[in-house]
């Protein structure tokens, strides 16, 4: 037999398409219960500890001003680990094996969601810091303000792989219920929530789990003097980064769940 | 037997052969663990052929399907597609799959899902319109998929798949759970697939489905292909009724089989026992009760589909 095939395909798609990414955050912006919960909640958390900390100084600036930061990575993590809860129902349905018949990448499919995820993020990061403008209660440097929103955004980025990762593995139950405490604990631990643990052990922990890098690095804008090194921080934040979206992206290629 | 010529496709920037199979399964085998569920299936289907793979659950269709697809890799052997591999088919949209129920994502529109299908096989939105449009909901374009009804998400389905003009179209039970308006649109859709000159392998395991659908029926049981020729040939193996009755001994019932040979599609022995399935039951009795082969004990059931694999599964082990 005779192979005639010949090989001048039609235009190959890969990567990022534009449609899809677009659809994604129209998706993601237009999740009212995500907004409500990811949105205020950080905004709630900020005025409540804000207060209770008051004008005390930190650093540069003052504590109001670091839980502000603090409430920033928050709401950042949360609005994009949301992913995981509409991913979840996606996959149910067989939507996710429809993508796979496609010559959609799991690589680009993890991407389109961590962009929409990303744009989700800036809103609850913008309204949450023009509540805090608008207060005039937090007090940093000019510079710190930029330097804290971009942090906590770049904190976007590994969430919303760890909550594609666990939206695409769980079967059963809701994401939430294992989204939500692990960023709680890793938010504790880090020091998220200015619960002091001091020793040894607890600065040990706070440099080895997912968010005690982002937290550090934020403080160390303006705040009060971290101990840490640079590199760890950067190993740490980076390194959770990648291990996350290796983790969604190998989620997505075993998939294959049809309904 | 619809076949086509490359200059059939138009739309295509590519010319396959014509003799260039649509799918082609090398001795592919599957394993989980220790269960074989596709055991060495060595198939050639080709181009504009409408073929049932027909089977009882656990039959491996699915199985079989998913690697067609390329979605799960052979344990052995290899999967062809259009003379390629299922992957670089599937990133042409050349082969595409309508899935039986799910698929679709509720908080988006009909428009929206066809559209991010043109969108990821690099089509513009024009293309997305047109198919849309060609399915019948150009006027429900805009609405979201959880108010449609069951006929037009499957529509919507439709168009996905259609949206990259597909060659080989898959489908897994396409028809389960649809009731029977939406069951009779949807077949009418598919054959105008295949009219186009589209591949089309379903899996089924309704022997009427086949039968009325298809062009060719592979039929499998426990991994294997048990019958496999037109349909017409294939319905002959398991339509009708068997017979079974039992002898005093092993030779009255091979002196028994001897006389009713040409009338038996299949006869089993069990020690001095015959089971003989076949379309003509009433001349079997006949012969059997006028020529005093002393036969007793008969029974006359009608042929299920489940007994008609289980016979031919046996037939082949043995």
């Amino acid at each position: 037999m005779t192979a005639l095939i010949a090989t001048a395909p039609h235009r190959p798609a890969r990567g990022l398409r534009p449609y899809f990414i677009g659809l994604e955050i129209k998706r993601m912006l237009t999740n009212v219960a995500v907004l409500l919960f990811c949105f205020a909640l950080p905004i709630a958390f900020y005025l409540f500890f804000g207060a209770a900390f008051g004008a005390a100084p930190a650093g540069d600036g003052n504590l109001n001003a670091l839980v502000l930061a603090m409430m920033g990575i928050y709401g950042s993590i949360m609005t994009a680990a949301s992913c995981a809860y509409s991913v979840q129902g996606e996959r149910l349905g067989g939507w996710n094996r429809q993508l796979r018949l496609t010559p959609l990448r799991p690589l680009s499919y993890v991407a389109g969601k961590i962009v929409a995820a990303l744009v989700g993020a800036f809103v609850s990061l913008v309204v949450l810091y023009l509540v805090g403008l608008a207060l005039r209660q937090a007090h940093m440097p000019v510079s710190a303000w930029f330097a804290t929103f971009a942090i906590a955004w770049f904190g976007a980025i590994g969430f919303a792989a760890f909550g594609l990762f666990v939206g695409l593995v769980m079967d059963r139950g809701t994401p939430a219920a294992v989204v939500v405490p692990v960023s709680l604990v890793c938010g504790f631990l880090s020091g998220m929530f200015q619960v002091p643990l001091q020793g040894q052990v607890w600065d040990i922990i706070r440099d080895i789990i997912p968010l005690g890098g982002l937290v550090q690095w934020s403080q160390t804008t303006f705040g009060p003097q971290v101990a840490t090194s640079t590199w760890v921080m950067w190993v740490n934040t980076l390194g959770w980064t990648v291990v996350f979206i290796i983790m969604a992206t190998w989620a997505f290629a075993r998939d294959t769940r049809r309904v | 037997m619809k076949t086509r010529t490359p200059t059939d496709q138009a739309t295509r920037p590519h010319e396959v052969g014509v003799d260039v199979a649509a799918v082609a399964l090398h001795d592919v085998s599957k394993m989980f663990g220790a269960l074989t569920a596709v055991d060495c299936l060595d198939i050639a289907i080709r181009r504009g052929e409408v073929v049932a793979l027909l089977g009882p659950n656990g039959a491996g269709k699915t199985s079989t399907l998913d690697m067609i697809v390329g979605l799960s890799r052979p344990t052995d052997g290899y999967v062809e597609v259009l003379g390629g591999t299922p992957r670089s088919s599937v990133d042409q949209g050349w082969l595409t799959e309508v899935t039986q129920s799910g698929g679709l994502v509720s908080d988006m529109t009909v428009f929206e899902h066809v559209r991010v299908m043109a969108d990821l096989f690099g089509y513009p939105a024009q293309r997305a319109r047109e198919v849309v449009a060609e399915v019948g909901l150009a006027d429900r374009a805009s609405r979201k998929v959880k108010v449609c009804s069951g006929g037009e998400r499957q529509r919507v389905k439709f168009a996905m798949a259609l949206v990259s003009t597909p060659q080989v179209l898959i489908l897994d039970e396409p028809t389960t759970g649809m009731d029977v308006a939406v069951r009779h649109q949807f077949w009418a859709q598919i054959h105008a697939e295949a009219e186009r000159g589209c591949t089309i392998i379903f899996a089924t395991h309704y022997l009427e489905e086949a039968d009325q659908y298809s062009d060719r029926v592979i039929m499998m049981a426990k991994g294997r292909v048990v019958a496999d020729g037109p349909t017409a040939q294939v319905r002959a193996l398991v339509a009708g009724e068997v017979v079974s009755c039992r002898f005093a001994d092993i030779a009255s019932a091979e002196a028994a089989v001897s006389l009713i040979d040409d009338l038996a599609d299949h006869v089993e022995r069990q020690a001095a026992g015959l089971t003989i399935a076949t379309t003509r039951s009433d001349e079997v009795l006949e012969r059997l009760i006028m020529a005093d082969t002393g036969a007793t004990d008969f029974r006359v059931a009608d042929r299920g589909i489940e007994d008609a694999f289980i016979s031919l599964t046996e037939a082949r082990a043995s």
